[in-house]
């Protein structure tokens, strides 16, 4: 199999404990050459061993022959079977996440689109939304209910993340590592061409987490906001009036930044990007090619392919 | 008018008449006009008074008699029973001064009261109709067109349209015989008199007007403060009137987001803007006219600085004032400016919390722009073997 560099042995076990030094850039990089000579050794590997083939071949027993090409057989088979494995698609997001994340979409969209034309309500356009709608009361009802929508997908995904298994295992996974810095850093570089290889992600790259966290921030942030002017009435019974600008000015600042940030991070990593565009399907499906996987989450990848292969290699141990 | 008197005037219309003389009515008439013939003038009426009594008496009873439109021309032949020397007793005494020195001036009787052609008056009470000369503004223009096919022109046509009785007309605001031009100061209708003309029936609105700091400053005589008209325009159109519910917040605006008018009497700036920024505004501008204009939280009549007690606007008061529409509202309201303005340093922590907002999404979507950018560079170079 290919090497796998020690420290990343278990994944997300090597804990990013301590702060982000030079030592973690250094790793990243060292890493990249690692990953270069590996790719050299595995050349070398074969040349050597077609080499050995060659000139054990007239020495060799009958059966040692047979057995030899039967063990290269086996290589080749394997390596054609990591081939075929690319165009596989494996499963990268369940169901129940899969849901999460239609609500979330749906009452994003649906506040993003009732809420911005307030925010410019001074424009023409906002006139021409506002008419064709039905006007301001209709306004205020979707989006309440959107926001309804986007609390209680909140809502459950706290307690899908907390309470079941696999939602703990994806919230350790997301969880921000001094590595991730490395990361970045070390993508930057790639970026302009400093390193030959980029880093090598596991289940979420920084700019994953990053995605996620934003998430959070935003709906602390308006929901919280928007819950104090919601029925401004009762809020008023215990906030004063300026508690209620100031709740205002945050939730239509934080609102637009939202906005932006997910038309321009957001879509041009699930939609614009050349490799998903016009979109990916993986929201809908759950699922991803093997390649993409490969490329983009390599760490993951292997331990998958690891979990898979190492039953297979202990029967044939056992065999042998 | 006495029966005699009223023979008299007959008698003098039907000889002329009949003997198709008018030259001597004329005659007799400008005599009257210019002092040095006057006495000729009284003679030959005394001779034709003496002359035709009898045989005028004799025809009393026939149906009034029309009078000739060279004699209608004549102010003195109407002035001859309405006039002061002459004053019957039943006839309405008409004072020529205050039309010579109306915007009328030189328009004779006959040129408003159109109606009057026979004697004795066959409509006596047929009111004056301006449209012939002020077409489209008025009333009677509204009324006129009241058939359907336009809209009233102003409330109180549009009042009467709709049943009310004894609702003004053109008389009632302007006057009769001494309508003056609106900027004349003895107007009835100018800045000095109006609140007290639209008073005569609105009692209680002039009474708060004049209590507020616009009717303040209407009795100093500045030309800049706003009297009944400024924001009720009376021949305004529906729709278009000044504190129509589309309209009161551009009516107010006109004055209080006008940079000259707010240096001039040191009056908080900005009004109007952070009202259209608030939600109320927004509301409004979206189209939602159940929402607070000016008016709701100022009053209308009784507009007075925040710092007075009386005022609506006062921190005192604005829990009633804001809980007209948002009942068990409390003493939190009043904790906090209003027309806050985000986008100005008086905006305070509105203002602090837009400009760091403002930083933190140029900065976050900065980031995000740039790292796309390189990402999609890289991606170019190392296909086209850049980097290799």
């Amino acid at each position: 199999m290919t090497s796998r560099p020690p420290y990343e042995v278990n994944g997300e076990g090597q804990s990013g404990s301590g702060g982000f030094g030079w030592s973690v850039l250094l790793r990243e990089v060292s890493e990249g050459l690692r990953q270069e000579r590996a790719e050299l050794e595995r050349q070398v590997d074969w040349r050597v061993l077609a080499e050995v083939e060659r000139e054990i071949a007239a020495g060799l027993t009958a059966d040692a022959r047979r057995r030899l090409r039967e063990r290269v057989a086996q290589r080749i088979e394997a390596a054609r079977a990591d081939h075929a494995a690319e165009d596989e698609e494996v499963l990268r997001f369940s169901v129940w996440f899969r849901i999460q994340h239609l609500g979330l979409m749906l009452s994003t969209l649906a506040l993003i689109v009732t809420g911005l034309p307030v925010r410019f309500a001074e424009t023409a356009w906002a006139r021409v939304f506002f008419s064709s709608i039905g006007g301001v009361p209709v306004q205020a009802i979707t989006h309440r209910a959107a926001a309804g929508l986007l609390i209680a997908v909140g809502v459950f995904h706290m307690v899908y993340i907390t309470l079941t298994r696999e939602g703990r295992r994806e919230l350790t996974a997301l969880l921000p590592r001094a590595r991730d810095v490395g990361h970045l850093i070390h993508n930057l570089a790639y970026f302009v061409g400093l390193t030959r290889h980029g880093p090598r992600f596991d289940r979420f790259s920084y700019a994953e987490k990053f995605d996620y966290w934003a998430v959070y921030w935003g709906i602390v942030v308006m929901v919280g906001s928007g819950l104090m002017l919601w029925a401004p009435e009762i809020s008023m019974q215990y906030l004063p009036k300026y508690a209620m600008d100031i709740a205002r000015a945050i939730h239509s600042d934080e609102a637009l930044l939202a906005a932006v940030a997910i038309i321009v991070w957001h879509f041009y990593n699930v939609h614009f990007g050349p490799e998903h565009f016009p979109f990916s399907r993986t929201w809908l499906t759950g699922r991803v090619s093997a390649k993409k996987m490969r490329n983009y989450h390599p760490l993951e990848y292997e331990r998958l392919r690891h979990a898979q292969e190492a039953p297979a290699h202990e029967e044939e141990r056992d065999q042998a | 008018m006495s029966r005699l008197r009223q023979c008299f005037c007959i008698a003098i219309v039907s000889l002329i008449r009949r003997l198709r003389a008018p030259c001597i009515g004329r005659a007799i008439l400008t005599g009257a006009e210019s002092s040095h013939r006057r006495p000729l003038a009284v003679l030959a009426v005394c001779a034709w008074l003496a002359a035709s009594s009898a045989f005028a008496c004799a025809g009393a009873g026939s149906p009034p008699l029309q009078i000739s439109p060279a004699l209608l021309q004549e102010d003195d032949f109407c002035l001859g029973c309405h006039g002061a020397t002459s004053h019957a007793k039943d006839a309405p005494l008409v004072d020529r001064a205050p039309l010579q020195a109306s915007a009328h001036e030189g328009l004779e009787c006959s040129g408003c009261h159109t109606a009057i052609t026979t004697i004795p008056h066959r409509v006596p009470t047929a009111r004056v109709d301006c449209t012939p000369c002020h077409p489209g503004d008025t009333k009677q223009a509204s009324l006129k067109a009241q058939a359907g096919k336009e809209a009233p022109l102003d409330q109180h046509s549009a009042a009467t349209q709709h049943g009310a009785k004894g609702l003004p007309v053109c008389a009632n605001c302007h006057g009769t015989h001494s309508i003056r031009r609106v900027s004349d100061v003895n107007s009835r209708v100018g800045r000095r008199s109006i609140a007290s003309t639209c008073g005569g029936c609105h009692k209680q609105e002039a009474r708060l007007y004049r209590d507020s700091i616009h009717g303040a400053g209407a009795v100093a005589d500045s030309a800049d403060v706003p009297t009944c008209v400024t924001c009720h325009p009376e021949h305004a159109r529906l729709g278009k009137r000044g504190v129509f519910q589309q309209g009161v917040v551009k009516t107010c605006g006109s004055c209080h987001e006008n940079a000259v008018l707010e240096e001039k009497y040191a009056i908080p700036g900005d009004r109007l803007a952070s009202y259209l920024g608030s939600y109320h505004g927004i509301a409004k501008q979206l189209g939602y006219q159940r929402t607070a204009n000016c008016a709701s939280c100022h009053s209308n009549h009784l507009i007075l600085p925040s710092a007075d007690p009386r005022s609506a606007t006062n921190p005192a008061n604005l829990p009633r004032t804001c809980g007209k529409c948002h009942p068990k509202v409390n003493e939190n309201v009043a904790r906090g400016k209003v027309h806050i303005m985000a986008t100005a340093e008086s905006g305070g922590l509105v203002y602090r919390i837009n400009v760091a907002f403002k930083w933190f999404t140029l900065c976050t979507i900065g980031a995000l722009v740039g790292h796309i950018t390189l990402e999609l560079f890289a991606r170019t170079r190392r296909r086209s073997g850049g980097f290799e």
